[in-house]
């Protein structure tokens, strides 16, 4: 993020203007467009989800089955969902790839 | 600071916010659920909200509370979606089930006979994290928008409708910046989030005063204890934030309790934010709390965060809001999650 900001020093200000988690998810996939869902075993069960299973960007999302929601489909969900009006970051959508 | 598994609730200890690497009970002994019904195709499309025109800002909630027409259908809305038949797959009740209780599928997803009766869809402690619950936003935004425009329309025809209409075109859930240092004087926590009652508000009847807020709790209506699986949460008519007590059903939240804890810890949570944007670059790390070999210097996470957000609203007597089985009837979930 330094890098990104072209600074050595962010102070806390600057960054936290806006926190929430949502919006922190896609603050962070603008700083780090390059990083995204690593395929990885999960921990625990959940309702369709078996311990152990390895998810990654394409794995489908339950209960969100109709139009086959996954992290890749998540990911340009930010453009039509997130939207972030103050500074430093502008709007959301602008940011987000 | 997150909050130990208390080997008080033991047999939640794998549902509180940060610990579900605590796993796994034999749950599916505890109860069971129909995992061979028939399987029927999926009828509920995520589509956010579908209006046409320009992306509008989901607003902080302070900001929001600025703006009159949208605060007034804000509430209006929310209360509207509260009051849905709790066997409405796109009310309250239904879309907060799906993150936990009640144990039963949302538009006939099954369960997976594999997953040890697991209850909930929400993935915690894992890469989809952020993704999964970036999904659930969207469906709890579309119900949301559905009972907004529910509500502009009980409005007789003339001016104040139209005003509520225009209001409507660009009104989304708003958020809760829980980061933000506060005005002067006032606590991190909106007072709009925990003050009881509200006046003033602008109905098609007149104005009401004395509601009871539907950001402060959810009432349930009815509560069905059995789908609550556990006391006290199944004999709890209502969501408790920060409860004086974790087994009584006279149990009260503190919200002035819990303003103060939340302020006083308010430069760590800041913190935390901080060194996930400057230090957590690899999304292994930065998405979820089980990476527990972070990266150097990365020592929080998105996740991680959130868990320490839920647990402070919980309350040491864990209100709704610590477990993942029944935090999302809590309205401050969403403004968490947004």
């Amino acid at each position: 993020m330094r890098e990104w900001l072209g600074v050595s020093y962010v102070p806390h200000q600057l960054i936290i203007f806006i926190s929430n988690v949502d919006r922190l998810f896609a603050m962070w996939q603008a700083v780090y467009p390059d990083s995204y869902v690593n395929a990885t075993a999960v921990n625990g069960n959940s309702y369709t989800t078996q311990s152990g299973t390895i998810l990654d960007q394409y794995s489908r999302m339950t209960c969100f089955l109709l139009q086959r929601m996954s992290s890749a489909n998540a990911k340009q969900l930010s453009l039509r969902f997130i939207t972030t009006p103050k500074a430093p970051f502008g709007p959301a959508q602008a940011f987000v790839t | 600071m997150v909050r130990p598994c208390s080997s008080k609730h033991i047999f939640v200890l794998s549902l509180c916010f940060a610990c579900s690497l605590a796993l796994p009970w034999p749950l599916s002994k505890i109860y069971s659920k129909n995992i061979n019904a028939r399987a029927t195709p999926a009828t509920i499309a995520i589509t956010g909200i579908a209006a046409e025109g320009p992306l509008r800002a989901r607003l902080e909630i302070r900001t929001l509370q600025q703006n009159p027409d949208q605060w007034n259908l804000y509430l209006l809305a929310m209360q509207a979606f509260q009051a849905m038949n709790q066997s409405d797959p796109m009310g309250w009740y239904q879309v907060a089930g799906i993150h936990g209780v009640p144990n039963i599928p949302w538009d006939n997803v099954q369960a997976n006979p594999n997953a040890g009766g697991a209850v909930g869809y929400c993935t915690h402690s894992s890469v989809v994290f952020p993704t999964w619950h970036r999904a659930y936003l969207a469906l709890f935004e579309q119900a949301f928008y559905a009972c907004v425009q529910k509500v502009v329309a009980t409005f007789p025809a003339g001016t104040l409708r139209d005003r509520y209409a225009t209001a409507a075109l660009a009104l989304r859930i708003p958020y809760w910046d829980w980061a933000q240092i506060p005005p002067v004087g006032q606590s991190a926590i909106p007072a709009s989030i925990t003050t009881k009652y509200i006046n003033g508000l602008v109905t098609p009847t007149g104005v009401q005063n004395n509601v009871i807020n539907p950001l402060f709790r959810y009432t349930f209506h009815p509560l069905n204890g059995s789908d609550m699986l556990y006391n006290p949460w199944a004999s709890w008519p209502i969501t408790y934030r920060y409860p004086n007590s974790d087994n009584s059903v006279t149990a009260v939240s503190q919200p002035s309790l819990l303003t103060s804890v939340f302020d006083s810890n308010l430069r760590s949570i800041r913190e935390g934010v901080y060194n996930m944007f400057m230090l957590c670059d690899d999304y292994a790390f930065f998405s979820n709390d089980a990476a527990r070999s972070s990266s150097a210097g990365c020592y929080t996470s998105l996740e991680g965060i959130h868990d320490t957000i839920h647990n402070f609203i919980g309350g040491t007597n864990y209100g709704h809001m610590t477990w993942l089985w029944w935090a999302a009837f809590d309205p401050v979930f969403f403004l968490h999650h947004a």
